[in-house]
């Protein structure tokens, strides 16, 4: 199967992204992309994410105060145990733990952005990863993460929840809201 | 937006008979992983179509409610929109496969998992049911997608699972809940 780009996916319009995806499935060579030997830099990928979200929220915490020194403390101590979890998952997959990332700043802005670059690795992740246990770990971590990101932006007054689709990147998803399930079908 | 009819679906398919039909006779074995792939993909899709569709029932029961809040109102509305959203992706799918998704239900009565939501009064009561059934619906996801042979499925699920732990932190947080403490109970599961 060939990947898919979030272009592509949009570009076909209608209620979007699985659709246009499974019937790509259905016309094209059924060629995977997941590999055991591609696991390595999936989980390098998130593993050097994760730790970008450890340090910022870390900085953060300790340079904020009150609800939010609280809130990134929060964060930064959940985000150790999942650096640590894919750290494990890497080193089982045999690869190589990438270096600490950059805490991008001490602001809960930047947790919030640090929050979104972890959900984009996790959710290539989560689409390519080999084995149906290592895509349960990450689908965790991503659930988890995409809670940190909402919380963040709820307390620095953005809307939690933006998207119906959540990428955590900067191109914003397909959303239909106009499909009527009772019209003739 | 208007989804084709099972028999469209099944004519369109026909057109491309022939050409399926050789390939299937060469590699039978092939065909019928193809045709089991499918039938997992229907399952899942099936049961995600199930549950969002008893999200938006569940949001729009809560917003027809003259009690809920009406500072909340409009972020129930979004969210309602966003679980549409879900609904249409995933019944889109089951129809580029040409299967029928299940109707969505009209009334809290006819799902199983909405049982007791058309008896709540209170805003927070209602709340707090819509935030109980995005945790089940999470943890229904998290059993569901690992398994998912389809990468752009998985792909997919990951970006609505995401959508729904985020849906989660909304309504708790509406609740008046602990920003951290809605955290715990995230991670907690």
């Amino acid at each position: 199967m060939p990947r898919l780009t979030r272009r592509r996916l949009l570009a076909a319009g209608g209620a979007g992204a699985a659709a246009s995806a499974l019937a790509a499935c259905g016309t094209s060579e059924p060629e995977s992309e997941r590999s055991a030997e591609g696991d390595a830099g999936l989980l390098a990928d998130a593993a050097l994410a994760e730790k970008g979200l450890q340090a910022s929220a870390e900085t953060a915490s300790g340079k904020l105060e009150g609800e939010e020194a609280a809130l990134a403390a929060a964060i930064a101590g959940s985000s150790t145990s999942r650096a640590a979890a894919v750290s494990d998952l890497l080193e089982a997959a045999g690869g190589e733990e990438p270096g600490v990332g950059g805490s991008g700043g001490d602001t809960l802005a930047a947790v919030a952005d640090a929050a979104a670059g972890s959900i984009t690795a996790y959710r290539e992740a989560a689409a390519l990863l080999s084995t149906p246990e290592l895509r349960e770990a990450i689908l965790e971590h991503v659930t988890q993460t995409a809670a940190e990101l909402a919380t963040v932006r709820g307390l620095i007054g953005e809307e939690p929840s933006p998207f119906a689709f959540v990428t955590g990147g900067s191109e914003e998803p397909y959303e239909d809201t106009d499909f009527d399930p009772t019209e003739d079908s | 937006m208007r989804m084709r009819t099972r028999r469209e679906t099944l004519h369109r398919a026909a057109g491309l008979g022939a050409a399926v039909l050789l390939p299937s006779l060469l590699r039978p074995g092939a065909a019928r992983a193809q045709s089991t792939e499918e039938e997992d993909l229907r399952d899942f899709l099936e049961q995600a179509i199930e549950v969002e569709q008893d999200s938006v029932l569940a949001y729009g029961t809560a917003l027809e409610s003259p009690n809920i809040d009406a500072g909340v109102k409009g972020t129930l509305e979004l969210l309602r929109d966003q679980e549409q959203a879900h609904a249409n992706a995933w019944r889109s799918a089951l129809d580029s496969l040409g299967f029928e998704a299940p109707d969505p239900p009209g009334d809290p009565a006819d799902s199983e998992e909405l049982e007791g939501l058309a008896e709540l009064e209170k805003s927070d009561e209602l709340l707090a049911f819509l935030a109980e059934y995005e945790q089940t619906l999470l943890a229904r996801y998290l059993d569901l997608a690992p398994p998912l042979e389809s990468e752009d499925l998985s792909r997919t699920s990951a970006e609505v699972i995401a959508s729904h732990a985020q849906h989660l932190v909304v309504v708790r947080s509406a609740l008046g809940e602990d920003p951290a403490k809605v955290l715990e109970r995230v991670a907690r599961g």
